[in-house]
This record gives C-alpha cells, sequence and structure tokens, in this order.
C-alpha cells in the first residue's frame, strides 16, 4: 500500500534566483505530432475513470490531468571553449484526484503530530510525447494509484479533524471554478545549436585574458513547455510557451578568500528578443571589469543606514518581503506566520505606491517577462492582480485554496512539474504616482546621512538572489544578496564595496520605504517554493530605504592559486615537455 | 469503445561503428587534450607547492569524454530522448608518500571527501584546457594538504593496527586504444520505440517502459610516473521492462537486459521482440500462477539465474576495497561491520573442490560473442589481466586496485572508476553432470527430505533492470538476504511436472553457502548483468558471467512478506472494447 508522502522540509526557502533547469531538443524534436488529440485522449480517460470512482465507497468528486511537455536545446562554454550541449524532450504528468468534498478533501493539511503531510502530487510519471496507447495506459495506471493514495490520506485528514482544536476558519479546501476551454498551437523551439556554440565561445572568451577569474560559464539556452490540461469540471485547456536566455556567470576570489560572484541574464519569450551580440559583450566586459574592482573593493562591516535600492534589487526585494506573504494559502496555514492576514484595508505602504500580480503582460519596455501564462496550473484564467492599491493592501494571489474573505481563485494555482500547486507569484509590478531622479533619490539619500550622522549610505545595484521564511516557528527574515554594492560617501563620491548581505524583517522593512526613483527595471528569475521552482518577474523602480540593515556575506579562507595561470607559463611548460624532462 | 491497435514494422537499426582494432601511432601525440594534460602535470609536478608543505609525490588526471543518445519509450511511443556530450577531468593528486599519504583517510566533515571533478572544454582548445586543469589541480592540491593533515592529526591518537602503505608502486604502462570510431548515437530512439511496441495491445501490463543507452566514452590519462592511455569504450545498453498485478494483486515485473558495443552486436529487431514477447506472456502466466508460502529444502539454479545468483551475492566478495581510517574512531567500529569476510578466507575453501572462479579481462568473446568485462587496461593505466581467484574451491587473492591492503598488497589491475570490477566471471567446473543427471540428483536430495517436489529456478531480478527505482525491488519487498527476487521459479516434481511460482524471496543465503554447493552441470551458460562491486547494491557495471548450473542442498525460498496493493478500480484500457 502506499505510504504518506515524507513532509516538505521545515524551512520554507523561496529563492528567486536564476538556476540551470536540471531537465529537459531542435534535431530531436518530435514536435507534437497527434498534439490534436492529447486533450481528447485525457478526457476520455479522464471521464472513463471518473465514471468508476465516482461509484466507489469514498467516491473521488474532482480529477485533473496535466501533462507538461518540456523541449529543451543547452549549449554551454566556458574560457573561450564549448563545455557542454545537450538537447532533450519528455513529457510528464500530473494528477490532481481528489476524495471528500471541497469543504473537506484528501489535500487538507495535517497536524504536526499526524506528520505534516504535503500537498505533493508524488513524482510526476514520465508520459508518451508520442502514441495514443502508451497515453491511455499511464494515464489509467496513475489515475488508479492517485485514487488510492487519497482515500488513504482522507482517512487520516477525517481523523485529523476529529483529534484537533478548531484552527482554521471554514473556508473549505477547494474552489469551484467555470469550465475554460482554450487551444494553442504548438510553439516551435528554434535553436541555432552551432550558432549558440559559437556564441557562448565568444561570450566567455574575455574572461581568459584575467588571470584572477576562477569560473566563468556562459549558458544558452532554450526550451518550450507546452501543457495539456483536463479536468472534471469541463475545462480542456492547451499552452504553449517558449523560453530563451542567456546566462552568463563568472567568479573571482579577493585575496582574503571571499568569492566574489558576477552574473548577468537575458531572458525572451523569441530567439530574436535576445539582445545582439555588442550588447551581450558589453555586458561581459563589464563583468570582467567588475570582477577586477570587486577583488581590491574595500571590505564594508555590518550596517544598519539608509540605502538606496536599482530596480532590479527592489523587485527581489518586494517579491521575498511582500509577494510571498501575500500568497492565500499562507493565511490559513496553522503553521504559517500569516504577517497580511488581517491587514486587508490598512495601508502597508507609502500611499504612493501600488503593486500588481499580472501574468498577462509578456512584455516591459523591450524586455519580455518570463512570469507570463494563460491559464495558471489549475485551469483558471490568468488576470492582474491588484495586490496594493494607493499603498492599501486589497487583495491575496489565489490558487484554489480559499481563505476567509476569498473564496475563489484569481488565476495565480502554480507549480512545477511533480508538485501540487500553490498560489505563487507571477509577474510582480510595482508602480509609483510619484516618482525622483536618480540625483534627486541620491540627495536625499544624503540628506538622511548627514541627518543620522553617518558617514556613508549604500547603493545596491546587481544582485544574485534572495530567500525569505513565512513560517511562525521561525523568525520571518528576508536576505537579498546583492553582487554589486557601492558606498555613497557624504561629498557624493560612490566606492565600490564587497561583502554584505541585505537582511531584515518584514514590516519593519515596509515601514522604511520613502521613495521611488523614475528608473524601472525588470528582474526575470526563477522562483522555488513548495510547489517547485516557477518562473516569476518584477517590473519595480528603484527605491529609497531610509533604513537598511547589512550583514557580513559568506566568505572561504581558501587561498588564490599558488601557480599563475598557465598562459603565463605555457611556453616553459612546452619547452620542458618536448625536452622529456615531464616523464 | 474499441481501439484500434496499429503495428508498426519493425525498422532496422543501422550499423554506425568503425573497426575497433587499435591502431599503431604515437601514444596521442597529436592530441591537443593529451599535450595540455602532460603540460600540466609537469608543471604541477615541478612548481606546485604551498611554502612549508610537501609538494605532489603522485598525480594523475583522467578525462572522461562521452557522447551519448539516450531514449525511452513505452508501447511504441517515445517517453524522453537526450543527446549531448561531455567531458570530465578527475583529478587524483598525492601528497606524503607512497607509505603514508593523504588518501584512504575519511574526515569527520564532509568538505574533504568531495571527489575532485571539473568539468573540461569539449573543444580542444590548449589553452582553455591547461587553464581549468590548474584551477582543477591547484583545488586538489589544497584539499590533499588539508586531508594528509588532518590524518595525521587523528593518528596522533590512534595506532594504526596494520601498517599497509597507502598505495603500492608500479611500473608505468602506456596503451593507445584510439581507432577514432564513432558511435552514431541516433538508433537509439528508433530501438526503444520499436521494441516497445512489442508490448502493445497487452492489457495485462500495468507498466512498461524501453530504455536504450548509447554512448561512446573516451578516456584519456596520463600520470607523474610516465603511465598514459587512451580509451574508447562504445557502450549500448537495452532494458525493455514491464510490470503486472497478479489476480490476487501481487506486484510482478520482468525484464530483458541486453549490452552490446556495437548495434550490430544486438540480435536482430525481430529476435528482440520475440524476446520481449516472450516476456510478456511469462509475467502473463506468472499472474495466474499460485504462491509457496514457504520451502526449506534442494534448489537447482540454472542458466540467468545461476549468473545473477554469482553476481549478487559471490561476486562482490571477490571484491577487496580497504577501509579508510576514520577521524571519528565510532566510525571505525561501524565500519568494522561492513568488512568483506573473504579477506580473511584467503587460502581457505569458500567453494566445493570441482569449481575455479577467474576474472578475465583479456578475452574478447565467449562463442563468438564479445564479453563484457573486456578491458585493455584499468583506470590506474596498468594492463588488464587474468586473475585466478578461486582454485579448486580455494580462495586465491581478491580483485584489487592500487590501494593495497593487507591481505592483498598488489594490484590485480581491476580499477573500474573507484572501486574494483572483474572483468568477465568465469565459473569453471572441474566436474559436473548431465543436466539430467543433476535433476535426478536434486530430486534425491528433495526425497531424502521427506519432500514430494524440488525447486528449480531459471530468472531472478536484476540490479539494474528494475522498472520503479523507488520501490526497492521487484514487487515491492520481494526482497531477501542480498539477492533480488526469483521472478522464474518452479515447483518441478520427478514425472516432470513443474508449476510456475510468480514470485517469491530467498532467505538468507550468502556467500558461505556457496562452499557446501553440491553438484553443478557439465555445461556452462554466459549471462550478462548488471554488476556491483557493493554488496548492498549500488551503481552497476555490466559483467559477463559464465556459470554451470548450481544445486545448493539446503535453501529457504518463501512468499514475499508485503502487503499486497488491491487491483486497479478501473479497467485497463485495453480491456474494454
Amino acid at each position: 500500500m502506499s505510504q504518506p508522502r515524507a513532509p516538505q522540509p521545515a524551512l520554507v526557502q523561496r529563492r528567486p534566483q536564476v538556476r540551470l533547469a536540471s531537465c529537459a531538443v531542435a534535431t530531436l524534436l518530435l514536435a507534437g505530432q497527434a498534439a490534436a488529440g492529447v486533450l481528447e485522449v485525457m478526457r476520455e480517460e479522464l471521464e472513463r475513470s471518473r465514471e468508476v470512482l465516482s461509484e466507489q465507497p469514498t467516491p473521488a468528486y474532482y480529477l485533473s490531468y496535466e501533462i507538461t511537455e518540456d523541449k529543451t536545446v543547452s549549449v554551454g562554454g566556458a574560457f573561450g571553449s564549448l563545455t557542454q550541449g545537450w538537447e532533450s524532450v519528455r513529457r510528464s504528468l500530473d494528477v490532481d484526484l481528489r476524495v471528500g468534498s471541497p469543504a473537506l478533501d484528501n489535500t487538507r493539511e495535517l497536524s504536526q503530530r499526524v506528520g505534516r503531510g504535503s500537498r505533493r502530487f508524488g513524482r510526476a510519471a514520465p508520459i508518451p510525447i508520442e502514441d495514443e496507447e502508451g497515453l491511455r495506459s499511464v494515464l489509467w495506471y496513475r489515475t488508479d494509484a492517485r485514487y488510492k493514495e487519497a482515500i488513504e490520506r482522507f482517512t487520516k485528514v477525517q481523523a485529523d479533524v476529529q483529534v484537533n482544536v478548531e484552527t482554521a476558519e471554514e473556508t473549505g479546501d477547494f474552489s469551484l471554478e467555470k469550465a475554460e476551454v482554450a487551444s494553442e498551437d504548438t510553439v516551435a523551439l528554434r535553436a541555432d545549436r552551432a550558432g549558440w556554440e559559437d556564441k557562448v565561445r565568444q561570450y566567455t572568451a574575455p574572461f581568459a585574458d584575467s588571470g584572477h577569474i576562477f569560473s566563468a560559464n556562459a549558458t544558452i539556452w532554450g526550451n518550450v513547455e507546452t501543457r495539456w490540461y483536463v479536468n472534471s469540471e469541463g475545462s480542456a485547456i492547451k499552452t504553449s510557451t517558449a523560453y530563451y536566455r542567456v546566462s552568463i556567470q563568472a567568479v573571482t576570489r579577493a585575496e582574503d578568500g571571499m568569492v566574489l560572484p558576477r552574473s548577468e541574464q537575458f531572458f525572451s519569450l523569441t530567439p530574436e528578443g535576445l539582445p545582439d551580440d555588442e550588447t551581450v559583450m558589453a555586458a561581459v566586459h563589464k563583468m570582467v571589469g567588475d570582477l577586477e574592482a570587486l577583488r581590491a573593493a574595500p571590505l564594508v562591516e555590518p550596517y544598519a543606514g539608509p540605502a538606496i535600492l536599482s530596480g532590479k534589487a527592489s523587485g527581489v526585494f518586494f517579491h521575498e518581503i511582500l509577494g510571498h506573504r501575500l500568497e492565500g494559502h499562507r493565511q490559513k496555514g496553522a503553521t504559517e506566520g500569516q504577517t497580511f492576514r488581517k491587514m486587508v484595508g490598512e495601508a502597508v505602504l507609502p500611499e504612493t505606491f501600488s503593486v500588481a500580480f499580472d501574468p498577462t503582460i509578456r512584455r516591459f519596455g523591450a524586455t519580455d517577462l518570463v512570469g507570463a501564462y494563460r491559464y495558471d496550473n489549475q485551469g483558471v484564467k490568468a488576470r492582474r492582480v491588484p495586490v496594493i492599491v494607493d499603498g492599501v493592501l486589497k487583495n491575496f494571489l489565489m490558487a484554489r485554496i480559499p481563505i476567509e474573505g476569498f473564496p475563489r481563485s484569481n488565476g495565480h494555482g502554480r507549480k512545477n512539474t511533480g508538485f501540487a500547486p500553490v498560489a505563487r507569484q507571477s509577474n510582480l509590478i510595482v508602480e509609483a504616482s510619484e516618482t525622483m531622479t536618480r540625483e534627486e533619490l541620491k540627495a536625499r539619500l544624503l540628506a538622511m546621512v548627514e541627518r543620522d550622522g553617518k558617514d556613508f549610505g549604500l547603493y545596491l545595484d546587481r544582485i544574485q538572489g534572495g530567500f525569505t521564511i513565512t513560517r511562525r516557528d521561525l523568525p520571518n527574515v528576508f536576505t537579498v544578496t546583492p553582487t554589486l554594492v557601492y558606498r555613497i560617501n557624504l561629498d557624493g563620491s560612490e566606492e565600490l564595496v564587497r561583502g554584505v548581505n541585505l537582511i531584515g524583517t518584514p514590516l519593519t522593512a515596509f515601514s522604511r520605504i520613502e521613495a521611488a526613483g523614475d528608473d524601472f527595471q525588470v528582474f526575470n528569475g526563477t522562483c522555488g517554493a513548495e510547489s517547485g521552482a516557477v518562473p516569476v518577474a518584477t517590473v519595480s523602480p528603484s527605491i529609497l530605504v531610509s533604513q537598511i540593515e547589512v550583514q557580513k556575506g559568506s566568505t572561504t579562507q581558501t587561498r588564490l592559486p599558488i601557480l599563475p595561470p598557465p598562459g603565463d607559463a605555457v611556453s616553459d611548460a612546452r619547452s620542458l615537455a618536448s625536452t622529456g624532462e615531464t616523464r | 469503445m474499441n481501439l484500434a491497435i496499429v503495428t508498426r514494422p519493425m525498422l532496422a537499426v543501422v550499423v554506425l561503428v568503425a573497426g575497433v582494432a587499435p591502431v599503431a601511432a604515437p601514444l596521442a601525440e597529436d592530441s591537443v587534450l593529451m599535450r595540455a594534460m602532460r603540460d600540466e602535470l609537469a608543471r604541477s609536478m615541478a612548481e606546485l607547492q604551498l611554502e612549508d608543505a610537501e609538494k605532489p609525490y603522485f598525480l594523475a588526471y583522467r578525462v572522461q569524454e562521452r557522447t551519448y543518445g539516450n531514449a525511452t519509450a513505452s508501447l511504441g511511443g517515445l517517453l524522453s530522448v537526450s543527446e549531448g556530450v561531455n567531458r570530465q577531468l578527475l583529478v587524483e593528486l598525492r601528497v606524503g608518500d607512497h607509505s603514508f599519504d593523504n588518501t584512504n583517510f575519511m574526515a569527520a566533515g564532509s568538505a574533504a571527501r568531495r571527489p575532485n571533478v571539473a568539468t573540461l572544454s569539449v573543444d580542444d582548445d590548449y589553452d582553455t584546457l591547461r587553464r581549468q586543469i590548474w584551477l582543477a589541480t591547484d583545488i586538489a592540491y589544497k584539499r590533499a594538504l588539508d586531508q594528509l593533515a588532518g590524518k595525521r592529526a587523528a593518528l596522533q591518537n590512534q595506532t594504526q593496527v596494520k601498517d599497509v602503505p597507502d598505495f603500492s608502486e608500479m611500473p608505468p604502462h602506456q596503451y593507445d586504444g584510439r581507432t577514432d570510431g564513432q558511435l552514431d548515437t541516433a538508433p537509439a530512439r528508433t530501438l526503444a520505440r520499436d521494441i516497445s511496441t512489442a508490448m502493445r495491445g497487452r492489457a495485462h501490463l500495468s507498466r512498461s517502459e524501453v530504455r536504450v543507452t548509447a554512448y561512446l566514452e573516451r578516456t584519456w590519462f596520463v600520470n607523474s610516473e610516465g603511465s598514459e592511455f587512451v580509451r574508447e569504450t562504445p557502450y549500448i545498453e537495452l532494458h525493455a521492462l514491464a510490470a503486472a498485478q497478479a489476480v490476487d494483486g501481487t506486484e510482478l515485473e520482468d525484464f530483458v537486459a541486453l549490452w552490446a558495443k556495437r548495434w550490430e552486436d544486438l540480435p536482430a529487431p525481430t529476435v528482440l521482440a520475440d524476446r520481449v514477447r516472450a516476456m510478456t506472456k511469462r509475467l502473463e502466466q506468472r499472474r495466474e500462477a499460485a504462491h509457496i508460502e514457504r520451502y526449506a529444502g534442494p534448489v537447482l539454479f540454472e542458466g540467468q539465474a545461476a549468473a545473477e545468483l554469482v553476481s549478487q551475492v559471490f561476486g562482490p566478495r571477490l571484491v577487496a576495497s580497504r577501509m579508510p581510517t576514520f577521524e571519528n574512531p565510532a566510525m571505525q567500529r561501524v565500519s568494522a561491520r561492513y568488512r568483506n569476510p573473504f579477506l580473511d578466507k584467503i587460502g581457505s575453501r569458500v567453494l566445493p573442490r570441482f569449481l575455479s572462479v577467474v576474472s578475465d579481462p583479456t578475452i574478447e568473446a565467449h562463442d563468438g560473442v564479445t564479453l563484457w568485462g573486456r578491458q585493455s587496461v584499468d583506470d590506474d593505466g596498468l594492463p588488464a589481466q587474468r586473475t585466478l581467484l578461486v582454485e579448486r574451491g580455494i580462495l586465491k587473492t581478491l580483485l584489487s586496485t592500487r590501494v593495497p591492503l593487507a591481505e592483498v598488497p598488489v594490484s590485480t589491475a581491476s580499477r573500474w572508476r573507484d572501486a574494483p570490477l572483474p572483468g568477465s566471471l568465469f565459473v569453471t567446473p572441474g566436474r559436473g553432470l548431465a543436466d539430467e543427471e543433476l535433476r535426478e540428483e536434486l530430486f534425491a536430495l528433495a526425497s531424502e527430505r521427506g519432500l514430494d517436489h524440488a525447486i528449480i529456478v531459471r530468472r531472478i531480478g536484476s540490479r539494474s533492470a528494475r522498472l520503479d527505482w523507488r520501490s526497492g525491488g521487484f514487487g515491492g519487498d520481494g526482497r531477501s538476504s542480498s539477492v533480488e527476487p526469483l521472478i522464474g521459479a518452479y515447483k518441478a516434481f520427478p514425472d516432470g511436472r513443474e508449476e510456475l511460482i510468480p514470485i517469491a524471496g530467498l532467505s538468507n543465503l550468502s556467500e558461505s553457502d556457496f562452499r557446501d554447493i553440491v553438484n553443478v552441470s557439465e555445461a556452462t551458460s554466459r549471462h550478462d548483468t548488471g554488476f556491483s562491486p557493493s554488496i548492498d547494491g549500488g551503481a552497476t557495471w555490466p559483467v559477463s558471467v559464465i556459470a554451470p548450473a548450481l544445486l545448493f542442498e539446503d535453501v529457504s525460498v518463501r512468499r514475499p512478506m508485503a502487503n499486497i496493493p488491491t487491483p486497479p478500480l478501473t479497467p485497463h484500457p485495453l480491456s474494454e472494447g
């Protein structure tokens, strides 16, 4: 018999940082032949299982299938040479099967006494890229397995509900939504593999000129995610989206052993949307210069004082401290901090600030937004959700997990394959009714520095990522990890520094936001949480914060390489080899 | 509902491998990679030294390049495909000297135990390769110094019971196995799809999958003693796996597993498809078969089952891996439990006197079919050699690498990755019985115990052929001792009648039971299997086992003890209409 799933790790961390996909073609692409038939086969199998399972002593009241196809091409280079290239295509199936009723079903979170249990679907099942019989066979087998798991878990849920004190409001476990029917054509993955190989060589070559750069990698990655979704409410949806990414990462080390990374990411929903070589090479040369400068940059001691966060940094800041705390299911879990649960209608930001999550917009300025989608992973149509209007909290991000006052989904039930959907962020859009130029922001920062008797303020420019904890049994802290930080001295001069991470707690951090700049920037990344990694974006202006706290960044005690780079000694070694002294 | 079942015509698999005879050429003299490896090795040996610390006394680089194409398919449809190329550098750097160096030590922290692996450029670009090798060597050297200091510190308070050197001295050896052969990995897709088609239309199969892995691995090796080699390993692996639920719900699995170095060495697609159909037929028969609750008595292992038994129970004991010194003495005591009992049996009888065992990586083929285990050099760069392991029942030695043990001080040139691995394993009978005679003896032994039947096992599950990795074996808990479940076992009666047993497990059969093998067949058969050097399973590599049928006098066989899942509620999609 199946066992309950292992509980999720206690510490829910969210790191909106770009990571290479572990799974996932141009020459291999088998494309979606018989694609039109996939939804039909899924619907037929769903109906066949539904008929049987709704007649059982513990009937299934809801069933959905989602098949996700990932076609991926990836090439990587380092120091001017190709290091890897691969292509793959795979499809996986997720089954959401519910027994009980929308008011109480098998997905209800179990108390810690029983073992928290999780809403995880269980490992996604591989499913044929082609062919109907294989598809039917996997759908049939997995549905049966999921039903058996569901009745077993439902028994535990019922017992748990009887034994426990009433903690959650009676909002039920699942919202009923309208059926959606839509079908997009399968997008072709357009990967010029040979061209990409030349590009990664070109993009990584300048790093080889520095003897201090110990790792320098570029990856060009193209992925088409095609999803077929059907549910027992009558929804039948097919969507297909392409993602393209150029990612460059390089690492140096300071004399004291501190590891100093720099990275640049370029995302697009089309290959044409990726920057041209000139733009990328300009970024690469800046990276090389930044890395050399970082090695010589002074260390910053722990500091609390005013700072300006660039648009990218403030986007991650809002994602961590605000976005995750507006995810609906976090307002009802007995273990969740529920920071904003009782604050609807209250001011949480300056009134000049508004925040919306909008998966329907696909582009800001010249940059595509990876948090865009048309339907979420529960068959609900994507829509714009204004969460903060003129500083006042109005709404939460909702999956089909109802909370008090918010009984329906607003199209943010998201997940990666193998996970059960929960409310997740999409494109986080920060709007400001009043903005300042960079110079005005800086002047105001310096006034604060002077007022507070400090010697300097900080400017957080590029960031690597961040994470936050929302659980109530752990401190509700957040961290944002910058890679480029400047000290703004009282005389207005700006000086690169190293070794700081931005830390804080959410409500305090909000109360310190003073003003917005007029320079909106996009941060595209991947956010990891309990429903897996999902693509997200932020659009945010730079912001002035009256007080931030920074702590020392992590460091190693590893010395720099003992021998000089081989380039300096190549001729010596060659001559040694040719005279036979190596033997 | 009627479903039209379309059978695809089998596509011929194209033969695309060049010849494999090594060409006579100066050892990789023209190879940019080899030159970069040599040059950085020379520079490191000459100059790499932290002030007041020791220089490396040994340095080896092993670069493994893999050009791969993998495909999985089910019921005629591809599940996934992937293709690519990558290169990995493994740095083995030793500080100290042969008698005492930084290795064979397990620090309490995990950082010091990380393998020294780096990704290398697949472009033959000299400067980039040098740079990558330089950085990886630097990390390996610093790590080695940390390990040596940690080991010295730990041993200040411990006395080593046996003073065995850390690394054995061996003469340098060069080998050039370059053929510039190519392995086209594209047929993997066609093959996976076509073979899986043979499992279509079978409503009794709950799940099925065909996995085809194909790659060409090139290894370049150079060490500071002057050893060098270039080796090419073409590899094709095909696993057809299927599962069914018995009428009572018991989960059953079966498989077809094949390895080859060339596509043309695989059986013809039609033959493969027949084998897969025969496998599904076996599963169908097992679904209806009656369980046995418990049996203790004589058991005859034939064919694949004999080879698997050797591979899973006896084989891992023929491998000698050194237990490291642990920084934490408590771990030292725990690790003692995992000591290979055969280390204390060298010179003792471990098999009946009519059996001998040889590991032989030098033999190319058996009965005209390429053997697995054939190797020209091992991963230390030593010339592969035939090793007599058991001579007329007496254990002579164990397979080892250049990491010596008190009991096995010299390498048998058996290193594969980080552990010793047998070449082809020959279990040779000095005398044996004809099949009929062996059966007579089986029934005589059964009769002595008052049994009206005996058990004959023809198939045992394989560690490399599990459909569901999470279940840890066939049908949930079919495992007992360290042997995979019996998936082709029969109650055999003296009148020739046989009754199939759907699944059963062996209780506590261990390597010491092999000493009491009563008799064997005079004929041997060859089976390839995924061999794991660890008795507890783990990564497998194909090894050809050539063994006779083995008759044991007293073996306990029982029904799997796990609970039985209920059969599916909804009928199989093919069972309607």
